[in-house]
């Protein structure tokens, strides 16, 4: 029951309580509810006698966060699509013998940097959210950039014109994967390894995969219900562009990119560090749904945590098991790789050296995604141009390629991962804070 | 503490012929969206035709937004910041001033404290103004986060030993959280530029005590520009209406309401006038802080159609506003039904559209009409573009809302010679004053009742109709709206901008004898309540 200052029962409030189900929360609550429910004139409420809510002060009670499961599709589409890599990397001896080492080197070192920028970009720009595609859909002037790409490339000698086939696989293929069909997608490229090994054209192989991928790609897109949201900045997706792009840079800085007549060698081995990166990408991705169910599990008190708001251990555990998920996955997609080596089929050390390049290229990407993530793209930038100016370094003290193969990549991650490291755990350090500030 | 009220500016000098050039600021309507306040501001920037106008539109939530008003000539699109989006500039410069890292504890002080005075924020609104580029690291910084969370805890400390008037919520983490990001709204809102220079304002019209007076109270501290608010629905009671329908958390209420309340109550101890569209706002108005002396009520006008088109013969109700659940249509859907169940040959007709995240309502709205069995007699029409034709096919006109500044939608009934049953909130009964039935409401019985009335005494609804008329183009017409606008700027800038009326104006008051009213002496029954308790 409600009761006046003067200790009087106070109809108005009982009224509004029982009207709102709750105590009401102040006097102007009081105020609007008498007035559109009670027929109460204007201001006629704000004279009454003040009254003391039932609750002074409501016991905590945490709340509930709606969140959305991890799509099964989506993931099994991260897959299929490394599978698709995997299947590029087969493509490697065959393109090879037929166009020349220089041209599939040159094609392969033009292409990789340009799409990564890309899918970072679009994934920045437009990607974010449940109706990401729909706002992709909004904006044609993005298979138009896609084009202008490819259409800038080609002309390159050598190699131009197979980096844009490249270009508009890795893109499309990136797209395609989003839209759920992933792994369609992924067994189709092993096919066409199989199609090239069988003395197919390359060119009109690699052309017809891109024209397939950009044509499935810009289908599906179309496809989708247009998205009513505007699409994210377009200073952020450039910059993100950037970041991609500076990742994509480390990987083909190294002069032994495609080397020694075993480029299928480099795609296989970046085969385990690309799934231990997408299942650490998508335990980590349940950031902005488990952060906010963790908050919410807290009563605010402002003499308690009050640098990072709470959430904090819940950021950390995210980031070590996205770690952990990136090394062991790694690790155990690199044992039949080891055994083969080890069999004597392939380079033992060369093949350690570089898993381990690509893993520590993992672990440097997954820092700087998720600085970007946490919108401190200008660390993010400057770690990943510094990792490439690491590897310029290198290539400058090891001209005659004494280095194991892969040494150049593992030291641009390793510098990226210590410019970004300090960043990152400032960030996680105080995650409420970075969610609050997020704007 | 009382908030203070700001100094008021230097009136320009008399005789200056210049164009006099003013700021509007708008949120969440013109040009971008249709209803009360967007119509009022065509009406006016098409109107006073002698003066310049920089439009500033405050939006929300990222999302696509055509214009869906063609500015005149007279004016521009100089402003538009998008709160929630992810199109935040993405500006750095190099440091050339301090961080401050007391903003959000200011805001948290200024704005959500009971008592404090709101204009306690303006230098720390200012400052972002002066440096945008720092804003985000001002508020990203470990000594912001600190001192935000030990200003919040005073203010619920306030509330806690003020029992009697407010309960203090038990907040958690994820509350302080959305409320700091609000703040970060407000300061980035704050940091956005306003014409300045030899395109600066000689006066800034805001159409909302909320948000959309963030830039104008920055840009009246920064250049002494007055303000004038035009305050057509109570900013905060629709406020904390919107947060007792919404089912949110006792946290977020309080959260959402404590910013709108600090807003407005910013609004009004900033504002030269205000200018409320009802004396009934002026209560709340006075409530939260804004001095009385400064309070000029000018109506809403609307355009008088030169003729009234007969009476159907079919006995069609209309309704025309928005599916919004202030205007309670569940009510009137309740209120059709025993209608219909009385008067079967009854039919209803609403015009509006669905704003974005009203959609929910819609559909309950659909099914309880489905449940009443009223699939047949009562027609959701959707948008009008042309309402006059809408209310030439009925015979009453029907407002079922629960708040209510001074409905343009009544008044445009009342200028088509249509009675009117409405509900009696905010300025309906000063705009009705018997020219129609004012019920409590939510008492759909009573609304019933009133619409019976008329259908089952055309000649009553018809007298009445043409009183209204009588009414609106004697008091209401958008001349005298328009005027009492010219008059303000006038006063304010020491330039009286030209006012210029629609072609068919003239028509509508020559015509006017047509449709005088058969009695001068109705006196409708009102069930409106005045101080009834519960």
């Amino acid at each position: 029951m409600n009761q006046s200052g003067s200790g009087e029962v106070t109809p108005e409030w009982t009224f509004t309580d029982s009207h709102l189900r709750r105590s009401t929360q102040d006097t102007l609550e009081a105020a609007v509810v008498l007035e559109a429910w009670g027929g109460f004139a204007p201001g006629a409420a704000f004279g009454l006698p003040r009254a003391r809510p039932e609750h002074a002060d409501a016991p905590f009670a945490a709340r509930n966060v709606r969140s959305d499961p991890l799509d099964s599709a989506l993931a099994l589409g991260d897959v299929g699509f490394v599978v698709g890599i995997l299947g590029m990397g087969f493509y490697l001896s065959s393109l090879s013998a037929e166009l020349g080492a220089r041209t599939v080197d040159t094609a392969w070192r033009i292409a990789l940097p340009v799409s990564l920028a890309m899918q970072w970009g679009i994934r920045r720009r437009y990607l974010s959210g449940s109706d990401g595609l729909g706002r992709l859909r909004n904006d044609p002037r993005v298979l138009v950039l896609v084009l202008g790409a490819m259409a800038l490339c080609a002309p390159i000698r050598p190699g131009g014109w197979l980096a844009a086939c490249l270009i508009g696989i890795w893109v499309g293929g990136f797209v395609v994967t989003r839209l759920g069909q992933g792994l369609a997608f992924g067994a189709a490229l092993l096919g066409g390894a199989v199609v090239l090994a069988a003395g197919a054209p390359a060119p009109l192989v690699l052309a017809g995969f891109a024209l397939i991928a950009l044509l499935v790609a810009v289908i599906g897109v179309w496809r989708q219900p247009a998205s009513d949201r505007l699409p994210g900045g377009r200073e952020r997706g450039i910059v993100a562009g950037l970041i991609g792009a500076g990742v994509g840079g480390v990987l083909v800085l190294e002069p032994r990119f495609l080397w020694a007549g075993r480029p299928a060698l480099v795609a296989i081995t970046v085969v385990p560090a690309l799934l231990g990166s997408v299942w650490g990408g998508w335990h980590m991705g349940q950031l902005w749904k488990v952060l906010p169910e963790a908050l919410v599990q807290r009563p605010f008190d402002p003499a308690v945590e009050g640098a990072h708001g709470g959430g904090i251990d819940v950021v950390r555990g995210l980031l070590g098991g996205s770690l952990v998920r990136l090394v062991l996955g790694a690790a155990a997609c690199s044992m039949p790789i080891i055994a083969w080596a080890a069999s004597g089929a392939g380079p033992l050390g060369d093949v350690w050296a570089l898993l381990g390049a690509h893993l520590l290229l993992g672990v440097a990407g997954l820092f700087v995604s998720l600085l970007e993530a946490f919108d401190r793209w200008g660390t993010a930038l400057l770690s990943v141009v510094a990792g490439c100016g690491a590897c310029e370094v290198v290539n400058l003290a090891d001209p005659g390629h004494a280095l194991l193969p892969g040494s150049r990549i593992a030291v641009g991650a390793l510098v990226i991962i210590v410019a970004s490291g300090p960043a990152l755990l400032r960030v996680v350090s105080h995650p409420a804070r970075t969610l609050a500030a997020r704007v | 503490m009382a908030p203070t009220s700001h100094p008021l500016p230097v009136l320009a000098p008399a005789g200056d012929s210049r164009r006099p050039r003013v700021l509007l600021t708008t949120e969440g309507t013109y040009p971008f969206a249709f209803g009360g306040v967007s119509t009022w501001c065509d009406i006016v920037l098409n109107g006073l035709t002698g003066a310049d106008f920089d439009v500033f539109a405050i939006t929300a939530g990222g999302i696509r937004r055509p214009q869906v008003f063609d500015l005149p000539v007279n004016a521009a699109l100089v402003g538009h910041v998008d709160l929630w989006s992810e199109r935040v500039t993405t500006r750095r410069t190099v440091r050339t001033a301090k961080l401050r890292t007391e903003l959000a504890a200011e805001l948290v002080q200024g704005l959500l404290a009971w008592d404090n005075d709101p204009v306690d924020v303006l230098p720390g609104l200012v400052w972002c103004r002066q440096n945008p580029t720092l804003v985000r690291a001002a508020l990203r910084h470990r000594e912001a986060w600190i001192a935000f969370r030990a200003a919040l805890g005073e203010v619920l400390g306030a509330d806690a030993d003020h029992a009697t008037t407010r309960v203090a919520p038990a907040l958690d983490e994820q509350h302080v959280c959305d409320l700091y990001q609000t703040l970060c709204w407000i300061a980035q809102a704050a940091s956005a530029p306003t014409p300045s220079g030899r395109a600066a304002p000689d006066l800034v019209i805001v159409t909302a005590a909320g948000w959309a007076a963030i830039p104008a109270v920055v840009h009246q501290a920064l250049y002494g520009t007055p303000i004038v608010l035009s305050e057509h629905g109570v900013y905060v009671r629709e406020a904390y209406l919107a947060a007792i329908r919404s089912g949110e958390s006792a946290g977020a209420r309080w959260t959402h309401t404590r910013v709108a309340r600090g807003l407005a109550r910013l609004a009004y101890a900033c504002s030269t006038v205000v200018a409320p569209v009802t004396s009934a706002n002026a209560a709340w108005e006075a409530e939260l802080g804004a001095d009385p002396a400064k309070i000029r009520i000018v109506h809403n006008g609307v355009l008088v159609p030169s003729r009234v088109a007969p009476f159907p013969d079919e006995p069609v109700v209309v309704t025309i506003g928005r599916v919004d659940p202030l205007k309670d249509l569940k009510t009137l859907l309740r209120a059709a039904a025993t209608v219909v169940e009385r008067y079967p040959a009854a039919r209803f007709i609403h015009c509006g559209p669905t704003p974005e995240g009203n959609e929910r309502y819609a559909a309950e709205c659909l099914a309880l009409r489905a449940d009443l069995g009223l699939s047949t007699t009562f027609e959701f029409r959707g948008e009008t573009d042309d309402p006059h034709a809408v209310l030439a096919e009925s015979c009453v006109s029907v407002l079922s809302s629960i708040s209510e500044g001074f409905p343009i939608s009544v008044l445009e009934a009342m200028a088509a010679g249509r009675p009117v049953v409405a509900t009696a909130v905010g300025g309906v009964p000063e705009a009705l004053s018997g020219c129609g039935f004012t019920v409590r409401p939510g008492d759909y019985q009573a609304l019933a009742e009133g619409i019976l009335t008329l259908l089952r005494d055309p000649s009553l609804g018809a007298a009445l109709g043409a009183h209204g008329r009588h009414r609106v183009v004697h008091h209401f017409g958008q001349e005298a709206c328009l005027n009492a606008y010219a008059d303000l700027i006038g006063e304010l800038t020491g330039q009286r901008p030209d006012v210029s009326l629609a072609d068919d104006y003239d028509v509508a008051v020559a015509s006017l004898d047509d449709v005088a009213p058969t009695t001068s002496n109705v006196e409708p029954s009102t069930d409106a309540v005045r101080r009834r308790g519960p």
